[in-house]
């Protein structure tokens, strides 16, 4: 009941607030000139990276690629929670779960890798290309 | 063509309107400016560039009287003053006719920039409406302006086309303004329209107009007679102020979209 109420007075309940997340997600991948594959890995690794030494809300964690001016603006958003009290070891196999979970959500829906063998492949193939260019 | 009085020796401003996207409103808003700039005593050339699928003509109610076009102009088959035709309802306003049978890369960039500069020296203004797509026609349309107009409906699809050709744009280093048009309040107001705040955040460009959605534009382009003349039309009057941000009057950009319905209200007093 609450979240009828909540829908019906809250802006954000339309479908506007579906395309604006879809647009800023395929404005990223444009700008940048990064594939799927490519933005999925590249918010891993940047995932990965801060984790080491913060705990981050990771719901909100976000990229953006914007303009500003004539210049092009990378802006990382990642809401500290805490400074983590150890470093946390750059070890693949004790990787974030909860890091993953989401990375997986994001890949479905573009259709992309699903399995954790599919997605491993996928990191190499940006690594080799990178590698190529 | 009389040179009018009016005309200082200033060169014209050259705008290029384009969108990406097709059926956003580009040759609407082409005309209706054009028609409204020359309201406001500015004299006015409005250039087809969409070669192959010329429109400009019949929206200005002008389509009687193209013998030729800019295509003619670029090959020498006339002089400039030969091919554009003047309004019946203005006279400082002057369409430049596209043509209807050639393809759109049968004139080269150079052409149409040399054909542009001798009309710079006529007129305070000079806007050109672009053919959809960012190829040939797309380029042949930016080569001679310094500024440009982003016309984009606040639909996913039409932002993400205008978003690809800021970005071209300003690889030519024009800054372009954008014009937000067939928004519907009502349906930003329940939250199933992108509001044009969240236009410009993610486009990140400065915003120099809103057209709602009126069906005076349709009605208009039925009688060939652009909307501005119709000013108790909204799109009227929308246009018409963008014509005069054009021309440096400070005219603030309000924006219906706030929500005042008492069901926002209530819901913001019960904090959701
Ligand atoms: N503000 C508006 N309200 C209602 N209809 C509009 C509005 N702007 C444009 N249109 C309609 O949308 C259609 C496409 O417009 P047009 O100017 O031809 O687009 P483009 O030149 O970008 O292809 C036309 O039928 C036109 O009448
Ligand atoms: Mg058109």
């Amino acid at each position: 009941m609450l979240r009828v109420l909540k829908n019906l007075f809250s802006k954000e309940s339309g479908s506007k607030t579906q395309a604006k997340n879809r647009l800023q997600f395929v404005l990223v991948q444009d700008r940048a000139g990064l594939n799927n594959e490519e933005l999925a890995s590249f918010r891993k690794e940047l995932l990965n990276v801060i984790e080491k030494y913060f705990i981050v809300k990771e719901g909100d964690f976000g990229i953006d690629y914007k303009r500003d001016g004539n210049t092009t603006k990378l802006t990382i958003k990642s809401p500290v929670v805490a400074k983590r009290t150890v470093v946390k070891q750059d070890d693949k196999s004790s990787n974030n779960s909860y890091s993953q979970e989401k990375l997986e959500i994001r890949s479905k829906n573009d259709s992309a890798s699903s399995s954790d063998s599919n997605k491993n492949e996928n990191s190499k193939n940006f690594k080799n290309k990178k590698a190529a260019n | 063509m009389s040179v009018g009085n009016t005309k200082t020796t200033k060169l014209a401003d050259v705008y290029v309107v384009t969108s990406g996207k097709g059926g956003v409103g580009k040759t609407t808003t082409t005309a209706s400016i054009g028609a409204a700039l020359a309201i406001k005593g500015k004299r006015t050339l409005v250039v087809d560039a969409d070669i192959g699928l010329r429109n400009l003509d019949v929206i200005l109610g002008l389509e009687s009287r193209v013998v030729f076009n800019i295509v003619d102009v670029a090959k020498k088959v006339c002089k400039p003053n030969q091919a554009t035709i003047k309004s019946k309802k203005s006279p400082n306003l002057y369409l430049l006719p596209a043509s209807q049978t050639d393809d759109k890369d049968v004139i080269t960039e150079e052409e149409v920039k040399d054909t542009l500069e001798w009309y710079r020296r006529e007129f305070d203004f000079i806007l050109i409406d672009s053919p959809a797509g960012i190829e040939q026609g797309f380029k042949n349309a930016c080569v001679a302006a310094s500024n440009a107009l982003v016309v984009t409906t606040p639909e996913i699809s039409a932002i993400r086309d205008a978003d690809r050709v800021i970005g071209l744009l300003s690889a030519r280093s024009i800054e372009p303004k954008l014009i937000v048009n067939r928004i519907d309040f009502n349906m930003v107001r329940r939250g199933d329209m992108l509001s044009v705040t969240d236009v410009e955040d993610i486009l990140g460009i400065e915003t120099v107009g809103i057209v709602e959605r009126d069906e005076h534009v349709i009605v208009s382009a039925n009688c060939g007679d652009p909307v501005v003349y119709n000013q108790k039309s909204k799109a009227g009057s929308a246009f018409m102020r963008i014509a005069s941000r054009l021309c440096g009057e400070n005219i603030p950009i309000v924006s219906k979209e706030k929500s005042n319905s008492i069901f926002t209200k209530l819901g913001k007093c019960l904090g959701f």
